[in-house]
């Protein structure tokens, strides 16, 4: 069969995510049941910039096959395999359900937080903010800070908000910290 | 549109990034409540606010009290003592809260233990140590002091050097045989002119405090009216290693999580107080059949590590196996890159037999006068 000259049948799927591992063969036992052919370890996807592109073989069957499961596997959670879509991050695509996309914004909104903790003994010209009003900082991370963490003030004719300091964020960094090992554990459940 | 819609105020539709925002919010409470416990030993509580009472959250560990370092800096800066600037600097830059070693993957240590197979014992250590890790908060990796034992180019160092890459940690040797005095361990005193913090303190400054401090031929210390090993008998034990002191930077640290590997010849030429602070095995030449792993082992690190290697074939022959073989693992390279280089001379790109050359023993010459004719 002509096929057989373009899939990739290295039996190497491992760049595949769990959830689309499980899609993938799927589709391969559906493949046997209409072909009655045994195609484990063949590889009806590649990766491209992080999705996934069906391969062409020139075997109308085998084309279907590689289309449809693509298509399920872009609607599918590479971390989780929860229902998903395409989204997009510091110019990279992925697909992701909104909780695991939700963990890793909220990783990277930690880790620029930390970036602005200051060092004992920094110069004063590292320019590094003194205080943070909350609407400073991103939604996700203003949710997940320790309501007792906050300081509040009063404006006159206005409503109060709420803000933290330099010492405050300091004794926060070993909590943000944990946080973020658990996030990393969160995102890729195999590590 | 009929009257009474223009009436009836706008409700609003939640949009679709709405509901988006509020999955994401409901994942990052769902992941937050699943480690209270864990988040909460990590939150310093709303009383506390000299930020000095937190404790390390897991998978972390606070070097030194900040205000120490501080009031030492200060000091420092005082007598415009550069070096102790530099050195209290860096560890200020760094922070007080320093990640520890993670768990090796097993791929890494079934890896480590193809390519060390006469060191299959320590690799099982670390491989038991490792599955301890995994039901760690934090997966903190911890390893016991170790001595490892053998004849002379066995590859003890260079395993240690290959498992410090497996841990991802920093890895420094100290030769003790070289070594003068104890301040290359604990440092000089700053009262001496050209005073230095020591190699514990120098280990101590990256961001993961858990390296691995090679102690080679620790069995051949030096003579010295300054101890070389005397440091040892506190770091080696981890409740008084966490109060450490090097004698330069004078500032407490918590040196109870650094990696401590020894190597010797002949384990009875160790003093036995410092000998039974070590886990011990013994490292013995590997056996003909771990040869040939060993010698595929060396010939893939010169493939990575050496671009003249990549001109020749990825696999070496069995005559050429057979040859390596009977060598230590020590001249194992140093056979490799002579017989590429004869090979290379000979205008060819695979190695042969005949490239390699076995190199006999020289014959011990005694020293003395040699017999003249006349006598």
């Amino acid at each position: 069969m002509s096929h057989h000259q373009t899939i990739d049948d290295s039996g190497t799927l491992d760049f595949l995510p769990p959830p689309w591992l499980r899609i993938h063969q799927e589709f391969i036992v559906r493949f046997r049941r209409v072909t009655g052919e045994d195609r484990q370890g063949w590889c009806l996807v590649k990766l491209e910039g992080g999705l996934p592109m069906p391969v062409t073989s020139g075997d109308r069957v085998l084309d279907g096959m590689a289309r449809k499961s693509s298509q399920v596997m872009s609607a599918t959670c590479c971390a989780c395999g929860k229902p998903a879509r395409r989204r997009r991050n510091q110019g990279r695509s992925s697909i992701q359900c909104a909780s695991c996309y939700g963990k890793s914004k909220l990783m990277e909104e930690v880790q620029n937080l930390l970036e602005e903790c200051p060092r004992p003994m920094e110069s004063p010209c590292a320019e590094k903010p003194v205080a943070w009003h909350e609407h400073d900082l991103p939604l996700r991370l203003r949710h997940v800070i320790p309501e007792a963490l906050w300081r509040r003030t009063s404006p006159p004719s206005a409503n109060p908000v709420r803000y933290m300091g330099t010492a405050d964020l300091l004794r926060l960094e070993p909590w943000l910290q944990h946080l973020v090992c658990i996030l990393q554990c969160g995102i890729n459940p195999r590590d | 549109m009929g009257i009474l819609d223009c009436l009836t105020p706008a409700v609003p539709k939640r949009s679709r990034n709405d509901r988006d925002m509020a999955a994401q919010l409901g994942g990052i409470a769902a992941l937050t409540a699943r480690h209270k416990r864990t988040l909460d030993a990590a939150w310093p509580g709303p009383t506390s606010a000299d930020g000095q009472s937190i404790a390390a959250p897991p998978g972390m560990c606070r070097l030194y009290d900040t205000e120490e370092l501080g009031a030492a800096l200060a000091r420092a800066r005082e007598k415009k003592d550069m070096v102790l600037i530099n050195a209290l600097d860096k560890a200020a830059k760094l922070g007080a809260l320093r990640t520890l070693a993670g768990a090796p993957s097993a791929a890494d240590l079934l890896k480590l233990g193809d390519d060390f197979p006469n060191c299959a014992d320590v690799v099982a250590l670390v491989e038991r140590r490792r599955a301890l890790a995994e039901v760690t908060p934090g997966r903190e990796f911890r390893m016991p002091p170790i001595l490892l034992s053998g004849p002379p180019g066995v590859g003890k160092t260079a395993f240690v050097e290959r498992l410090a890459a497996c841990l991802a940690v920093p890895f420094r040797r100290l030769d003790i045989a070289v070594t003068t005095a104890g301040f290359a361990l604990s440092g000089s005193h700053a009262s001496w002119s050209d005073a230095q913090p020591g190699a514990v303190w120098a280990l101590l400054q990256a961001p993961c405090v858990s390296g691995i401090l090679l102690l080679d031929e620790i069995d051949k210390p030096a003579q010295s009216r300054y101890p070389v090993l005397g440091a040892l008998y506190t770091l080696l034990e981890t409740a008084s290693a966490r109060h450490f002191r090097d004698e330069c930077v004078d500032i407490q640290v918590d040196a109870s999580n650094l990696f401590w590997v020894g190597t010797c010849n002949d384990s009875n030429g160790v003093e036995a107080a410092l000998r039974n602070r070590f886990t011990e095995f013994e490292i013995a030449k590997p056996t003909p059949t771990q040869m040939v792993a060993v010698v595929r082992s060396a010939h893939h690190w010169l493939r990575a590590h050496m671009r003249w290697a990549l001109a020749f074939d990825e696999e070496l022959p069995a005559d050429v196996l057979e040859a390596l073989g009977e060598l230590s693992p020590r001249a194992v390279i140093r056979a490799l890159e002579d017989g590429h280089a004869r090979a290379a001379a000979d205008g060819r790109r695979q190695l042969r037999r005949r490239d390699i050359v076995v190199p006999s023993t020289p014959n011990q010459r005694r020293i003395g006068f040699i017999q003249g004719p006349h006598q």
